[in-house]
């Protein structure tokens, strides 16, 4: 989850014009770089549009048809009548809006006023806040969910037993409403706006509200006329992302939203191919629509990202980001709050996800006494060969990806911004777009594109690899196009100038100094094919089962300590593997990992 | 600048062209690759038991593997692949495990894309019916099967069966109020304190063929609408649900694990065998364009086998091969009992239709329905 | 005008501290704070606009009191009257210039007639009306900054500060802004505080300038005075070029007023001695342009001395060499037709008066004080 997830700006120094001190050596470079560069353009604008447009098209054509393709399909609209004509589809879109939207203001909410507390304020204790704010990136959402389903149920709550212990005997809580959704998925996904909201604080001149006070306005005013405005297109833009991701997720949707009765478009298409037989074409149709939505969303976002630099740029530059003071019991009650917060947020789900691996089987103290403990769960996860295999096929999957989009990306990244090569805003913009691209409607896609195409794709994990690609290909660039416009320009032209041709330049010059943002870009994508159940769902097969379906298989059965064992298993995979990029980056220096996402 | 059009335009067209091949594509036809994988099958089912055996054996292993798609849940799936392998070393058991509809809708989109990936598959009985229909499994030789032969037909074998019982919460529903028959799940008193799976079909059928459809429907008519249970996904997250304490009592619950977990985790779960028995089964089929045949008919054999039976038991299944001892003297009685109504593909045949229709209607409905 | 007595602020890193200064600005006045990046000036004028809290110390703008640590008063800067020019300009990005103008008035609840009446003259003071409604993101550094000047001055403040303002400018800009941001503050007479680390801008546009180093301040007064006059080597250096030779005194403890050193030129050299020296060991130092070439110069003459010229190094209409006299090699600017050649024998005349002697151990002895001081100076606190 980038936070410059701006897409990428030419800022190079070519852009300076001639004339300008040292443009002289830099044509010849240019000249025999633009010679080069054609192939590469025209390979990777190839590579894109077969991850990123095949697909749609497919949806769009599967929508005007009524078969898949190879059975005899011809044209028609019946499908999308079908899919619109009725009024079932309001509660669709309904549903999704108003769970898209509720999850991202809690989020938003918690995640800005961690920001502005750690970045502005002198509240103590901003380490371990840190670490509790930046902790549920490493733990799959599948699980949090089922912890916060045992902690919210309204019969069988833990949070409703407790009450009764003191007192409170009607239950206050349920899990499965809207409202608990909102919840689940806001609690769990604030470490994305916190960290471009604290990017955003970091790098807003304090001269501007300071003038604002010289001016002679008092603290509202100035938040209200100078803080917010010049904040707005990071909100916007923070905002945005928040929505489309949110649009898109599956885990809190299916776990509580199904057994719920609601459905949002991720669902949807899922409950759709399980009926027998899948009407693919009804479910390529009701796609239309959810792509629709997000891709809406997807193009305001670009907008907000181009005014957002702009306001960056005025700033200038030399500017001592000064802390709000906070004194005495002021001080002390903030950080209270400020770690309460953290408490019920971070802290309460994964205590009961602990607590839930060490029992048996799920039930409250309420009768018969305080369960007693057991490992039987993690033996389950150590012994049962299908649990391994599914993180063995994971990691497969998740390494491969991650190689696979990484180097995607520097290349990406480094045409983009290092050179004039033309098509490159396309390819920009084609590495992009699969943000709006729902993980269900791309697994769908993918899974219907490679049942009709005979390369032997399909069922085993490299339709996986091609998904995840496809899918998270747009936030390896974010992370490399950081790392590399960090990187002066004029290091590669001492390189030039020092007789290397433009590959060596690139493999013995670029690719290193690029190395922290690119491993950090690897790395976040390995995470990803761990807990992002919405692409695997629909592409699951014999040879290629992932963790996060598993876990949804296993929290469909019911095994909800087995569920808990698998995810504090996994959650300490994963934070192990982000400790050492996070030493790794800091090792070879690159600018804070927040800063590189 | 004609690169920058030209190259997406390009991605465009090849996509284009691809859907189109695809389009066009053939492939064997279904009826030549049945008739090869049942001719092979008429070639063993014609040589003496014995020599049937090891052919079999033998193939198999030089097939290498097998694929099997089932919707057995829990670790059984995985612990009988296990036993099987250690019975066959050499022979890697590719489970795919999911729910019911799923396994069946991938037999079913990846056999129309002639990408023949299943060997084994045991899902619904309504489903079967359907697949059989279509051509889409093989006939089964005789030999080496064990199970009695009321599970086993010429193209299907029964290898264990899940008699259902309606089962309790002990904390919140004392034996003595208990409901004891199907009828009794009606009494207003029971109104919000159910839950039912979302397909009940074996239920369903149980009650359509001791009933008659009229009665059956009005039955599940009044469950559904005035009872207002709570439907719940799977069978096993009912049983850990209703363990915890969520639900009060269930309609149809799996005997083998509602007694694992009443005797083996203390579980305050009670049950009763109600006339008649709803005994779901999946029956087991192999696939006609299995891509390895003889694994698959060795995997089949076993599982319908004494040994593999004896293995079964061990992981607290319920079969019906002689001789063989279950896991608990529950079971055993369970599994003795007179009252149970196997809903085999001959027994159910028509009937799996209109069962599987009015659960549709009446059930499923409810879950992909409107709003919260 | 501004007064501050005794003001602190300690921080824990150590740098950016001040340590106790005192100021007062009179009205009217250019006052500068002169030192190197860490020196504690910036603070010092965040303390006088309110921005920070200082931990000692009392300050007040025009007779009113505004800041007192130990009565624990402290006014808002937003209530202090204050217009400031942010080293980063500060100007809204979201508003176009004359909004960005407007702003300070629009505070004051001001009518929006009179509002644009008001912010039309403060950008003609600026050379900036063409500008008014434009964004101010598409305005270059140079514009930004004078934006920022008429946003300070529209409401008319009785104070002006500015932090650098001229730091983010290129060479030429600087140069230009510098004489024009001067004739400004002398046309409106506001009192303005001046923040740089650039001497030539301190000497240029200051009617008084204070050097500090370390949170202290370290020499103050006129300009001139203390360029000519610095009073230990760190004023002196910071000012401008100087050669600093090490000498002894003869007879020992000198009292204030001229001395007889040995500099190693071969005979004694005459120089002043502020009240800051000690013992018989000191600094003499001599401005490079204050040696005078002197043609066919009588090394009788006791300021004289013969040298040799070892290095040339032509500086455009200035060169500047290097003369080697007795044991000593002193750096000497003189215009260019004027200059010798190279190993040319050359007599060179050292005032008394442009001959400083600065305290030989203490490199930033503070201000000492007014009453032993020449007469020059005028109030240096």
């Amino acid at each position: 989850m980038p936070t410059s997830t701006a897409p990428a700006t030419d800022r190079s120094p070519e852009h300076r014009p001639a004339g300008a001190p040292g443009s002289a050596p830099r044509a010849p470079f240019l000249a025999r770089l633009r010679g080069r560069n054609l192939p590469v353009t025209a390979v990777l604008l190839a590579i894109l549009a077969v991850l990123v447009l095949v697909p749609l098209v497919l949806i769009v054509w599967q929508s005007l048809t009524n078969a898949p393709p190879g059975e005899g399909a011809s044209f028609t609209f019946e499908k999308i009548t079908q899919a619109y004509g009725t009024s079932s589809i309001l509660p669709l879109i309904r549903n999704s809006a108003e769970f898209a939207v509720g999850s991202t203001v809690v989020a938003f909410v918690i995640g800005t006023g961690l920001a502005y507390l750690t970045e502005r304020t002198n509240v103590p204790f901003r380490r371990l806040a840190y670490g509790l704010i930046l902790f549920p990136l490493v733990v799959p959402g599948t699980v949090t969910t089922t912890a916060w389903m045992l902690l919210l149920d309204k019969n069988v709550g833990l949070l409703n037993y407790l009450l009764t212990l003191v007192g409170v005997h009607q239950p206050i809580f349920s899990a499965y409403s809207m409202w608990s959704m909102i919840w689940m998925q806001g609690a769990d996904r604030f470490a994305l706006p916190f960290l471009l909201m604290a990017a955003a604080f970091r790098t807003l001149d304090p001269g501007l509200e300071e003038a604002s006070a010289m001016s002679g306005a008092s603290f509202p005013r100035t938040f209200r006329t100078v803080t917010l405005p010049v904040l707005r297109p990071a909100i916007v833009a923070c905002l945005l992302i928040l929505f489309v991701e949110n649009l898109e997720t599956f885990e809190v949707p299916g776990i509580i939203g199904i057994p719920a009765h609601i459905p949002v478009f991720a669902t949807y298409v899922y409950l759709l191919s399980n009926n027998v037989p899948f009407d693919v074409n009804l479910a390529s149709a009701v796609s239309l629509s959810y792509i629709a939505i997000a891709l809406i969303a997807v193009w305001v976002y670009y907008r907000s990202i181009r005014q957002a630099e702009r306001f960056a740029v005025v700033g200038g530059k030399n500017f001592r980001p000064d802390r709000l003071e906070l004194h005495g019991a002021r001080k002390w009650v903030t950080a209270g709050v400020m770690h309460l917060v953290l408490l019920v947020t971070v802290v309460l789900p994964l205590a009961m996800l602990v607590y839930l691996s060490l029992l048996s089987y799920y039930h409250t103290p309420a009768h018969g006494g305080v369960p007693p403990l057991s490992l039987a769960s993690y033996r389950w996860v150590l012994d049962t060969p299908e649990v391994s295999s599914a993180f063995v096929t994971n990691a497969e999957v998740g390494i491969v990806s991650g190689l696979a989009a990484m180097l995607l990306a520097a290349v990406i990244a480094w045409v983009v911004v290092r050179t004039k090569a033309p098509g490159r805003r396309l390819i920009d913009g084609l590495a992009f777009a699969p943000i709006a691209i729902p993980g269900t409607v791309l697994g769908l896609a993918l899974a219907a594109v490679y049942l009709a195409v005979p390369i032997g794709v399909y069922g085993t994990i490299w339709i996986l690899v091609i998904a995840y690609v496809s899918k998270y290909v747009s936030y390896a660039v974010r992370a490399t196009h950081s790392s590399l416009t960090q990187v002066d320009g004029s290091l590669e032209e001492a390189a030039t100038a020092a007789g290397a041709g433009g590959f060596r330049v690139f493999r013995t010059v670029t690719l290193p100094l690029i190395a922290p943002g690119a491993l950090v870009a690897f790395l976040y994508v390995v995470t990803l094919t761990f807990k992002a159940l919405s692409l695997p769902i629909m592409l699951t097969s014999a040879n290629a089962t992932m963790l996060p379906v598993l876990t949804y298989n296993t929290i469909q059965a019911g095994n909800y300590s087995d569920v808990a064992a698998l995810g504090v298993v996994t959650t300490v995979g994963l934070a192990v593997l982000t400790g050492i990029s996070a030493l790794v980056s800091r090792r070879f220096g690159v600018a804070r990992i927040s800063g590189a996402l | 600048m004609r690169t920058r059009l030209f190259v997406p335009l390009a991605g465009a067209a090849a996509a284009v062209v691809l859907l189109a091949a695809g389009c066009s594509s053939g492939g064997p036809s279904n009826a030549a690759a049945a008739k090869t994988v049942n001719s092979e099958f008429a070639a063993l089912q014609a040589m003496p038991p014995a020599q049937a055996e090891q052919k079999l054996v033998q193939e198999a292993t030089k097939e290498g593997s097998v694929n099997w798609y089932t919707v057995t849940q829990g670790d059984d799936a995985n612990l009988l692949a296990q036993a099987f392998e250690k019975a066959y070393p050499g022979i890697k058991v590719n489970l795919t495990r999911s729910n019911e509809p799923g396994i069946a809708n991938t037999f079913n989109t990846e056999t129309r894309a002639h990408h023949y990936n299943v060997d084994v598959l045991d899902d619904d009985v309504s489903y079967m019916d359907q697949f059989h229909t279509s051509g889409l499994v093989a006939n089964i030789p005789t030999f080496g099967i064990d199970v009695p032969a009321a599970d086993r037909g010429e193209w299907w074998v029964v290898p264990d069966i899940q008699p259902a019982i309606i089962s309790w919460n002990t904390n919140l529903v004392p034996n003595s109020q208990a409901p004891t028959n199907y009828q009794d799940l009606l009494n207003p008193k029971w109104k919000g304190k159910l839950v039912i799976d979302v397909s009940p079909d074996s239920t369903v059928q149980t009650l359509i063929a001791s009933w008659g459809l009229p009665k059956a429907t009005q039955w599940l008519t009044q469950l559904m609408n005035t009872q207002d249970p709570t439907i719940l996904q799977s069978h096993t997250q009912i049983d850990q649900l209703m363990a915890a304490g969520k639900y009060a009592v269930c309609v149809e619950c799996f005997a083998y694990d509602v007694v694992n977990l009443k005797d083996n985790d203390h579980a305050p779960l009670n049950y009763a065998v109600v006339n008649p028995t709803p005994t779901p089964t999946s029956p087991t089929v192999i696939a006609a364009h299995a891509p390895h045949p003889y694994a698959a008919l060795l995997l089949l054999d076993w599982l319908a086998s004494k040994p593999g039976a004896q293995d079964m038991a061990k992981f607290g299944m319920v079969t019906q091969t002689a001789g063989v001892n279950l896991g608990s003297s529950a079971l055993n009685q369970i599994r003795d009992s007179s009252t149970l109504f196997l809903d085999t593909p001959d027994k159910v045949g028509s009937i799996a239709a209109e069962a599987q229709n009015l659960v549709n209607t009446l059930v499923a409905a409810k879950v992909a329905g409107s709003g919260s | 005008m501004i007064s501050a007595d005794g003001i602190a602020k300690l921080y824990s890193g150590g740098n950016g501290g001040v340590r106790g200064i005192d100021l007062d600005v009179k009205a009217g006045e250019f006052f500068t704070l002169l030192g190197p990046s860490g020196c504690g000036k910036t603070t010092t004028m965040r303390m006088i606009a309110g921005l920070v809290r200082p931990d000692a110390g009392d300050i007040a703008l025009a007779g009113r009191p505004v800041s007192s640590a130990g009565a624990g008063l402290f006014v808002p800067p937003a209530k202090r009257g204050i217009g400031m020019v942010f080293q980063s300009y500060a100007i809204w990005p979201h508003l176009s210039v004359a909004q960005n103008v407007a702003y300070p008035l629009r505070v004051r609840k001001m009518r929006k007639a009179a509002i644009r009446a008001k912010v039309m003259t403060a950008l003609e003071m600026v050379d900036l009306a063409e500008m008014a409604d434009r964004p101010s993101p598409l305005l270059s550094g140079g514009q930004q900054q004078r934006v920022a000047l008429a946003r300070a001055l529209v409401a008319e403040p009785s104070v002006l500060l500015l932090d650098e303002p001229l730091s983010n400018l290129d060479a030429a800009l600087r140069q230009r802004m510098r004489g024009w941001l001067k004739d400004l503050q002398r046309e409106l007479g506001v009192t303005t505080l001046y923040v740089t680390h650039d001497q030539q801008e301190a000497l240029a546009m200051s009617d008084r300038i204070a050097v500090m180093r370390d949170g202290r301040v370290v020499q103050a007064g006129d300009p001139l005075e203390v360029y000519l006059r610095p009073r230990n080597r760190f004023a002196a250096e910071f000012t401008g070029t100087t050669n600093l030779v090490e000498c002894g005194i003869a007879g020992g403890a000198a009292p204030a007023g001229v001395a007889e050193v040995d500099a190693g030129f071969g005979r004694p050299v005459r120089a002043w001695a502020g009240d800051a020296v000690r013992g018989d060991k000191a600094l003499l130092s001599i401005r490079p342009e204050a040696i005078e070439l002197v043609a066919d110069g009588n090394v009788s003459d006791q300021d004289v001395f013969a040298g040799q010229v070892v290095h040339r190094t032509l500086l455009g209409n200035v060169t500047e060499y290097v003369v080697r006299i007795g044991t000593q090699q002193l750096r000497v600017s003189a215009g260019t037709s004027d200059a010798p050649d190279l190993d040319a024998t050359v007599t060179l005349r050292l005032r008394a008066e442009r001959c400083m002697l600065l305290p030989h151990d203490d490199p930033e002895a503070a201000t000492s004080d007014p009453a032993t001081e020449p007469a020059l100076t005028g109030d240096a606190r």
